[in-house]
Order: C-alpha cells, then structure tokens, then sequence
C-alpha cells in the first residue's frame, strides 16, 4: 500500500510538490495529499471518538482547518504528523465540548462494527479489523491516544508527548502499556493463534 | 520485575527514532535480556500482522470526500491570494492604515481651513475693530464738542449778566447800547 511509505525521502518529496501545487491553487495537489492521508486521520478520528458521524464531522473539520492554517505548515516536519496534530487537537476539542466520556464507549462497538469494508476483504480479515478494533477500545483513553498517534499517524513520540503535554517517558510508558493490553486482548481472541 | 530498557530505549528503536548510541546500547542489551528481545520481536511481529494500515485505517464516505476535495480544493484556489489579506495581522494593518489616513486627511483638512480662515477673518474681523475703534473715536471727538457746547452756554450766560446789569435799548455807562436778543 502507498500509505505504508509514509516519511521516506520520496513521499517526502512528493508531499511537497503536493503540498507547493495545493498553495499554488491547483486542486490536485490538496486531492492528492487528501487521498493519501484520509483512511489514516478517519481511522484515528474513528477511534478515538468511537463514533462514526462525530469522526466524519471531524474529518471535514481537520482538513478544513489545515486548509486554513497551511501557511502555518513547517516543511521541515512530516505533513503526516502535521495532520494527526491537527486530528489530535480536533478530537481534544470535541471532549472538552461533549463530556460523554461513557456514552462514546457504548456507542464505539456498534459504529466500528459497520466499518465500510473494502469488496476485497475476506472474512478473516474484517474478523482480525473487529478484533482489533474493540482490542484498542479497551485501551484506556491516553494508551490509546500515543497507540494510534505513533501507528497511524507515525508521530514521533517526541512530538506526541508535546501534543499530550507529558513527558517523553510517559509517552513511552503509555505506548508499552498499550501494546501489553492490546495483545492481552488479541490473546483473549484467539488471534495469536490464527497469526 | 519488568525491564525498563524496552520503554526507555526499546521504542525509539524499533520506531526509528533513536540516535545510533540508543540503537547500539539496545541492540547489545537484548543479547543479555531476553524479555527486552522478546519484546521487540513481538512488536516487530505484531505491526506487521496487526497494526498494519489495512486494519486500522478507515475510509470515509465517498460523500464526505468529495464534499472536503470541493471545500478544501476551491477555496485554496479562491484564497490563496487572498490568504495575505485574510489573517488577522492584515485586517489590522489595513485598519491602522484606513484610520492613519483618515487622521491625516482631518489634519490637512483642519490645517487648510485654519489658514483660509485666517486670511479672511481679516476682512471679516474689520468691522468689529471699526466698531471697537468707534467708541474710542466718539472718546475722541466728545471733548471739543463738550468745549464747544461749553463756550456756548457761557457766551449765553454772560449775554444775561450782561442784560441784567443793562437791559435791552438803555446806555451803558460806557455808552454802549444793549441789544435785546430775545426780541431778535
């Protein structure tokens, strides 16, 4: 997948021809940076909210809001992270609104249950997504915050602890537990076993 | 008891981040802790396996996208030039600059009316230094009149001593003859 080269030298480049040719007003550079990124910043968006009409809500609002603040974008740091930055600030913002800590965990089952599959998916596979996906619900929130930060959106764990305001340390110590639970429940699945 | 060398260093690692001293300290301490070993090769296992892109990534609804490619691929078109004007930075110029004009124009405004006034306020404040030089000339002219006025009644008062000591049509002793001026 295309989406897997993410921060090498060439996706580097290629990123910023997008990204020259979107400030330019070409439309295919914003379409071409959109297309690339947006199964990774809904996916994050997905879980972190648990709810798929907040995440898509979100999503329009985290690329309207790039678009709005692209002078801002530093080409020395990965677009990638920019845009989680900017997912990571949405998803904040929507908690702070809404304190319904609760009610997205209940809702979260039923909404990443339905996940719009691709046709070439087999069973296995959306069975393996289903399991992953209540694997990273159990998570507590900040585990699964630095989880999905350092695997979809391959943030730094650097960066992570300045988005998180904690110490790298604690990033750290968030993203091992989260591994530990993550697989505990993978266990529990029976998906060590089919791996 | 678990090992902390996996979270301090152990991460940074297997993410790419670490430095090379990290990446050799980490390497080399694997070869003695087999739980740190045990731990890398898992991630190393389970990322490929599970945390792959194909199992966590979403894709929104067509609706969506084509909704966020039209809102975000036009108005980066519509405003990239406009962008400069757009920022609050820029609103505030163009207002210092609006209002910095503005009291220019006052002033110049107020300068040209000030000297325009002042060059027809002379005729204009004329009369009224005539009319405050009036008093002063009637001041001036009220005493020869008062003298004149004043030799008058005496030149009257001396006729009626005069009458009183030789009344009209009789001889003085000088043998001047008195005139009756009332009669006249």
């Amino acid at each position: 997948m295309n989406e897997n080269l993410n921060n090498t030298p060439e996706e580097k480049l290629e990123n910023q021809r997008f990204f020259d040719l979107w400030m330019k007003g070409d439309p295919r550079g914003f379409t071409g940076l959109y297309n690339r990124y947006k199964n990774r910043v809904f996916g994050f968006l997905l879980r972190m909210t648990g709810n798929r009409e907040i995440a898509e809500d979100l999503v329009q609002d985290t690329f309207l809001a790039a678009m709005r603040n692209a002078n801002q974008f530093d080409r020395n740091r990965s677009f990638l992270s920019w845009i989680f930055g900017i997912a990571h600030k949405r998803t904040i913002d929507y908690f702070r609104h809404i304190k319904v800590e609760n009610e997205h965990q209940e809702d979260a089952e039923g909404a990443l249950g339905r996940g719009p599959d691709a046709p070439d998916i087999t069973l296995t596979n959306a069975q393996t997504r289903a399991i992953i996906n209540t694997a990273i619900q159990t998570l507590d929130p900040m585990q699964r915050e630095v989880f999905l930060l350092r695997e979809l959106g391959d943030v730094p764990f650097k960066e992570i602890a300045e988005m998180m305001n904690c110490p790298i340390n604690t990033a750290l110590g968030r993203m091992r537990l989260a591994l530990k639970n993550i697989r505990k429940e993978l266990k529990r699945n029976g998906l060590y076993g089919m791996s | 008891m678990e090992c902390l060398k996996w979270q301090e260093n152990g991460l940074l690692v297997v993410s790419g981040e670490a430095d090379a001293r990290q990446k050799e300290e980490f390497i080399e301490h694997t070869k003695v802790c087999a739980e740190c070993k045990n731990e890398a090769d898992q991630y190393t296992l389970d990322k490929k396996n599970f945390f792959s892109l194909d199992f966590l990534a979403e894709a929104p609804p067509q609706a969506i996208d084509s909704k966020i490619i039209a809102a975000c691929s036009q108005k980066a078109v519509s405003t990239f030039g406009f962008n400069l004007f757009s920022g609050i930075w820029m609103k505030k110029a163009l207002l210092s600059t609006f209002f910095l004009a503005f009291g220019m124009g006052a002033g110049v405004y107020f300068t040209v009316h000030y000297f325009s006034s002042n060059n027809s306020g002379i005729a204009v404040s004329k009369p009224t230094k005539a009319s405050a030089a009036q008093p002063q000339q009637a001041m001036q002219q009220t005493p020869s009149k008062i003298q004149g006025a004043t030799a008058a009644s005496a030149r009257k008062d001396s006729l009626k001593s005069n009458e009183a000591v030789f009344p009209s049509g009789q001889k003085s002793s000088e043998g001047i003859i008195t005139v009756d001026t009332k009669k006249e």
